[in-house]
């Protein structure tokens, strides 16, 4: 009797309390995989300005069984008001910056294309508006088997 | 080096309605060599990377793109514009060893 109490107490108890302290460390771990630093790349990019999220839209998989060739669309919001630029950044690749686009009327501000991803990250399209404005899209691929990996000789190269 | 021999395969119309969007779709033949590879003997392969696409249209330049080692190999881009005028429509491709490629169509645009 006294041994139930403590396994329902322990329960009720301590093992909520387990689960909720553990839940959403747990959680972070599992969505927000590592996700790279892009502040320096950014700085190198954009100054002392820094992009936050809005304006501009990355269409990718979540889930890729290969890194070797990955389809992506990237494109600006709102059509009366163009960036003038497109960047796309992959955190954890060997070089994180991919791709850049300028746009002149009557070009629309949006492209797809296939890139490499080396490891699961956080990709990242960035929006460059003509006053200085600067807007983000961030999206986390999970990558089965990165681009990295030799066909060859199966082993890691950077 | 020199004059880019790679296939390249352009979808374009045509002939477009004035005011609609058209798409150009791209696909090139390029190996997009990282530079990070390790090859049969032992040392790197050298990077051999597409480094630029401009697409002009009507004597306007409309798009220019960097590419950068996270291109896939045999790299695919699309793009796409607002047709506003009869006009050839001009590709060029340039890789980091000075091969160049460059491809022109002509674009009528009806009311």
């Amino acid at each position: 009797m006294a041994e139930r109490l403590t396994r329902r107490q322990v329960l009720a108890g301590g093992g909520g309390a387990l689960t909720l302290t553990v839940l959403p460390q747990a959680l972070g771990a599992a969505t927000v995989p590592e996700t790279g630093d892009l502040r320096a790349v950014f700085k190198a990019h954009f100054g002392d300005q820094v992009p936050t999220p809005g304006g501009v839209r990355l269409d990718v998989s979540r889930l890729v069984e290969s890194g070797l060739s990955v389809a992506v669309s990237l494109r600006g919001d709102d059509l009366k008001d163009p960036p003038e630029a497109l960047y796309l950044f992959m955190p954890r690749n060997p070089e994180p910056w991919g791709l850049e686009a300028h746009f002149q009327p009557p070009a629309l501000p949006e492209l797809a294309t296939r890139i490499r991803l080396s490891a699961t990250q956080n990709l990242t399209a960035v929006g460059r508006w003509a006053d200085g404005r600067l807007g983000l899209d961030s999206v986390t691929v999970l990558v089965t088997r990165g681009a990295c990996i030799d066909e060859n000789y199966g082993q890691w190269v950077r | 080096m020199g004059t880019l021999s790679l296939p390249v395969r352009l979808a374009l119309p045509e002939e477009a309605q004035a005011g609609s969007v058209v798409s150009l779709r791209l696909l090139l033949q390029h190996p997009m060599e990282t530079g990070y590879r390790i090859g049969e003997d032992g040392a790197r392969i050298p990077r051999h990377i597409l480094t630029t696409l401009r697409v002009s249209y009507g004597n306007r330049m409309i798009a220019n793109l960097t590419l950068r080692p996270a291109i896939a190999a045999n790299p695919y881009l699309a793009l796409s514009f607002i047709a506003d005028q009869t006009g050839l429509v001009t590709l060029e491709v340039e890789d980091d060893r000075g091969a160049k490629l460059m491809e022109t169509r002509l674009l009528t645009v009806v009311p």
